[in-house]
């Protein structure tokens, strides 16, 4: 535990206070669409403010402000290189999916992602499928939200750590509940600002309390040379682990379940496109400044009781009493707006993909809303019983299940909305093989498989060729089936 | 059914129009993949090759840092921004 301030407590429970009152007005704005349209996707109603910054909200994580800054702590300079991939996250996360995603959710309807893969496959098999292994990886990526979570609060207050993890689960469980999707947007917004303004405030303090850049760069390598090289200590970055991440990053983002419900819940292509922008410039500015923030801790603040606090230490190190409070909202935030969206996500699996769609009578209102409800409840509750048993480094744990995520789903559904030929048995073939592969592989040689690559490289282009390999040893879909997707033009090139 | 969710399905009469083009979607897909391409050459192979030299570092960043990453992150971005306002162009009304 470290020392902190009353003023501490005072901000973090301003921070959560105006959560809620977010929360509560974006309730109030719902929209008359429906229940589960208006809960899951907002009612398809969300401009590019707002969706922008849900999206770098929900895509910034604990990973980001806890693991991160951790592994820069450790690493150094290397890390830079470690997390170069982000350079085109903006780039590849909306240019690969998000027109395409954004025009067929529009026009089919789709709430959830299994709906999407569901409908163009017509498949109840797919739809199953994807929503159980859409629950079990997001509830693991929660795990990993309220370990981060929870460290922070044992970092920053002294507030025991199981103690921490109930915390989030309760506060994060009741708003994401009370407003679904346009509030978790409205509030994931709000943070996504206290996310970056703490972020840059601690790079602006940190650098001036150490003396200024170059002289951070002189205790770096005076502690150790290797801090400053891309490789790092101990070999940390070897040349294919380098290559992987750049894969890791902008591809496990493209093919991120709950980013891509972000799209469906898009106004119209223009908003998509500004959204891009707004997220582009995000990155630019968060992104290094994140790694900094560890890099300054490695000087400031060498001694940690585990790596994870190298952020929260940070922050109380350089930033003056009076304003550390604000600015510790900042991980607190990123950590916040993942697990709502994660949990809207894995509770949409259940009520809707796993039940209402399954349904063989047509359900109530009421019971909609009552089972959605009890899904985050579960999700929460399953989610917290994991967390009561961290391991040392947070980033492991989401870097598994966020790579797991887009090993599976990423190459299947790229296939699915570009390539007519691509059918349901391709369609399953490519979701077993991203995701079994990705497995096996883990278990084989965790993060460092075949050529020194990480799974996940390997794991899509498995996936690839069990979509080719399905799609082409079966019979092609209905042409009425396509024509619900693609355009007269493509299915009969030469009729033009 | 009033009072019921919309079990939806995919089948509805009201989407019996013409598609969207996947075309213009697509085109933006391959020039996303292709700049991915383009920014792992860069960043990591400079990245890697200066820092494999021990060379010296810049207002306290070090060379390959500045050169393999910061740098090449600013002009990516600008292609981003240029990219964005391509595609604006092919937009169909909506």
């Amino acid at each position: 535990m470290y020392e902190s301030a009353d003023s501490v407590q005072v901000a973090f429970g301003l921070y959560l206070a105006l959560t809620f009152v977010l929360a509560y007005l974006a309730r109030k704005r719902r929209g008359s669409g429906g229940f589960l349209p208006e809960f899951f996707v907002g009612g398809r109603s969300i401009g590019p403010w707002v969706l922008g910054l849900t999206w770098i909200a929900t895509a910034a994580s604990g990973g980001t402000f806890i693991g991160a800054p951790a592994l820069a702590h450790a690493n150094g300079w290397s890390v830079m290189l470690w997390i170069s991939g982000y350079i085109v996250v903006a780039t590849v996360g909306f240019g690969l999916l998000g027109r395409r995603i954004a025009e067929l959710g529009r026009r089919t309807g789709a709430l959830t992602f299994p709906d999407l893969l569901r409908d163009r496959f017509e498949s109840q098999a797919i739809g199953v499928a994807s929503g159980i292994a859409m629950l079990a990886l997001h509830t693991s990526f929660i795990v990993a939200q309220y370990i981060a979570g929870a460290r922070v609060l044992e970092a920053v207050m002294g507030l025991p750590y199981v103690w921490g993890v109930l915390g989030f689960a309760v506060i994060v469980s009741l708003y994401t509940a009370y407003g679904g999707f346009r509030a978790v947007a409205w509030t994931d917004s709000f943070q996504a600002v206290v996310m970056l303004v703490g972020v840059l405030a601690t790079v602006a303090f940190g650098i001036s309390k150490a003396g200024g850049l170059p002289a951070t760069y002189g205790a770096l390598v005076a502690q150790s040379q290797d801090l400053v090289t891309p490789v790092g200590p101990d070999g940390f970055l070897p040349l294919p682990s380098a290559i992987s991440f750049f894969f890791i990053w902008p591809l496990a983002v493209a093919g991120q379940p709950a980013l891509i419900t972000r799209f469906l819940a898009s106004k119209d292509t223009p908003s998509l496109r500004r959204a891009s922008l707004l997220i582009g410039c995000y990155i630019l500015l968060l992104y290094p400044a994140v790694i900094f923030v560890g890099i300054l801790g490695r000087v400031l603040v060498p001694d940690l009781a585990t790596g994870d606090h190298a952020m929260p230490a940070t922050i109380l190190a350089v930033v003056p009493p009076a304003v550390a409070g604000l600015v510790l909202a900042a991980p607190m935030a990123a950590i916040m707006s993942t697990i709502s969206s994660f949990l809207l996500v894995a509770s949409g699996a259940i009520a809707r993909d796993l039940y209402q769609r399954n349904s063989k009578q047509p359900i109530s209102v009421g019971q909609a809303r009552l089972m959605t409800h009890l899904s985050i409840a579960v999700v929460a509750s399953v989610a917290v019983a994991f967390a009561l048993r961290p391991p040392d480094y947070l980033q492991y744990i989401v870097i598994f299940s966020g790579t797991g995520l887009a090993a599976t789903f990423l190459i299947p559904t790229l296939l699915a909305v570009y390539w007519t030929r691509m059918n349901r048995l391709g369609c399953l073939w490519g979701i077993s093989a991203g995701f079994l592969s990705f497995l096996i592989q883990y278990a084989l040689y965790g993060t460092r498989s075949w050529l020194g690559m990480d799974p996940f490289v390997w794991a899509l282009a498995f996936s690839a060729a069990g979509c080719v390999a399905g799609s082409l040893t079966s019979a092609k879909d209905p042409r009425e089936l396509l024509a619900l997707y693609f355009s007269t033009d493509e299915l009969d090139p030469d009729s033009g | 059914m009033p009072g019921t969710t919309d079990r939806h399905t995919i089948r509805d009469p009201a989407l019996r129009g013409d598609a969207p083009d996947s075309r213009p979607a697509r085109r933006e897909a391959l020039q996303a993949a292709t700049v991915w391409l383009g920014a792992l050459i860069v960043t990591v192979g400079l990245s890697t090759w200066l820092g494999a030299a021990q060379g010296r570092a810049y207002f306290g960043v070090p060379g390959w840092a500045l050169v393999g990453i910061l740098l090449p992150w600013i002009a990516f971005f600008v292609m981003h921004v240029w990219i964005c306002r391509q595609g604006a162009a092919d937009e169909p009304p909506e």
